[in-house]
């Protein structure tokens, strides 16, 4: 197991926490991670000597919070940051959302016609052998192997086109949670 | 050992390891390892706890192209190892009546 595997599991182990609970106990690990790779310890010496993550984050759970999560607490905002706030949403953030939303729209799209795409390619090159009448043997190798090369480029636009759908999401809605919702105190 | 017992030991093993000069998690952990088995998942709701408590400051110091967190004890933190102190006074007086079979005869 890598220290990239091992921060993986932890951080699943420990989804039920906040978000800045669990980057905090992880800054933790990757200090004392460094520490002893600095004093010459191997990475997978380290990661011996910390544990099974599932384990190392069961036991952090059971001592901190005895297996039950902090509630939240959210500051409340203030009358002038509501003001600040209105007219903020009203002269920026409803017309970027608005262009967000329609740019997501637009990768969404993308990335169905990029399935449609490859799964059409699929169905090309499997079904073209069936209609073959007066071709030549080249031109129905021709044929698969054109339906191949579209289900390829299917599928890479797919896959692309949902990576950004994603990214360009989760960056909105941290943006939006950045904005209106209220730091943990 | 009893658990609450040693959760109170613990607190005051860490607190003692940064006494002299601050300290941060891999040397608190490498100081107490003689004396007592303490993991990194063991120490971090320590250290937390204390923060809380007022037992412990913390500050980040950059160190090697990274941060590291250093502990410092307060006046809280001093208090209580003498508290810890005055109740294994007072527990090794129990310990020797116990030991001497209940009696001083």
């Amino acid at each position: 197991m890598t220290k990239k595997v091992w921060d993986k599991l932890f951080l699943k182990a420990l989804s039920s926490l906040p978000h800045h609970e669990r980057k905090k106990m992880l800054a933790y690990y990757d200090e004392i991670f460094s520490d002893k790779l600095e004093s010459g310890s191997s990475e997978a010496e380290i990661l011996a000597q910390f544990g099974a993550p599932e384990e190392c984050a069961r036991r952090i759970l059971n001592e901190q919070y005895d297996g039950v999560p902090e509630p939240k607490t959210l500051k409340r905002f203030s009358v002038g940051e509501l003001v600040g706030l209105g007219f903020l949403t009203l002269l920026l953030i409803i017309p970027l959302a608005s262009v967000a939303v329609a740019v997501l729209a637009v990768f969404g799209a993308c990335c169905l016609s990029g399935g449609v795409f490859a799964v059409g390619g699929v169905l090309f090159s499997l079904l073209s052998p069936f209609f073959t009448a007066g071709m030549s043997a080249a031109g129905v190798i021709a044929q698969i192997g054109s339906g191949i090369a579209l289900s390829g480029v299917g599928a890479l636009l797919f896959v692309g086109f949902f990576f950004l759908t994603k990214y360009l999401a989760v960056g909105v809605w941290k943006a939006f949670k950045f904005i209106y919702v209220r730091r943990v105190v | 050992m009893d658990i609450q017992l040693k959760k109170g030991l613990l607190d005051v093993c860490v607190l003692s390891a940064i006494r002299k000069e601050e300290s941060y998690g891999y040397k608190i952990i490498s100081d107490l390892k003689p004396y007592i088995e303490i993991s990194e998942s063991t120490l971090y709701p320590i250290l937390r706890r204390l923060e809380s408590a007022g037992a412990v400051t913390v500050r980040s110091a950059e160190h090697n192209g990274r941060l590291r967190r250093y502990f410092r004890i307060t006046k809280i933190g001093l208090e209580k190892i003498q508290e810890f102190v005055e109740t294994m006074t007072q527990f090794q007086k129990i310990s020797d009546f116990i030991l001497q079979g209940g009696n001083y005869d």
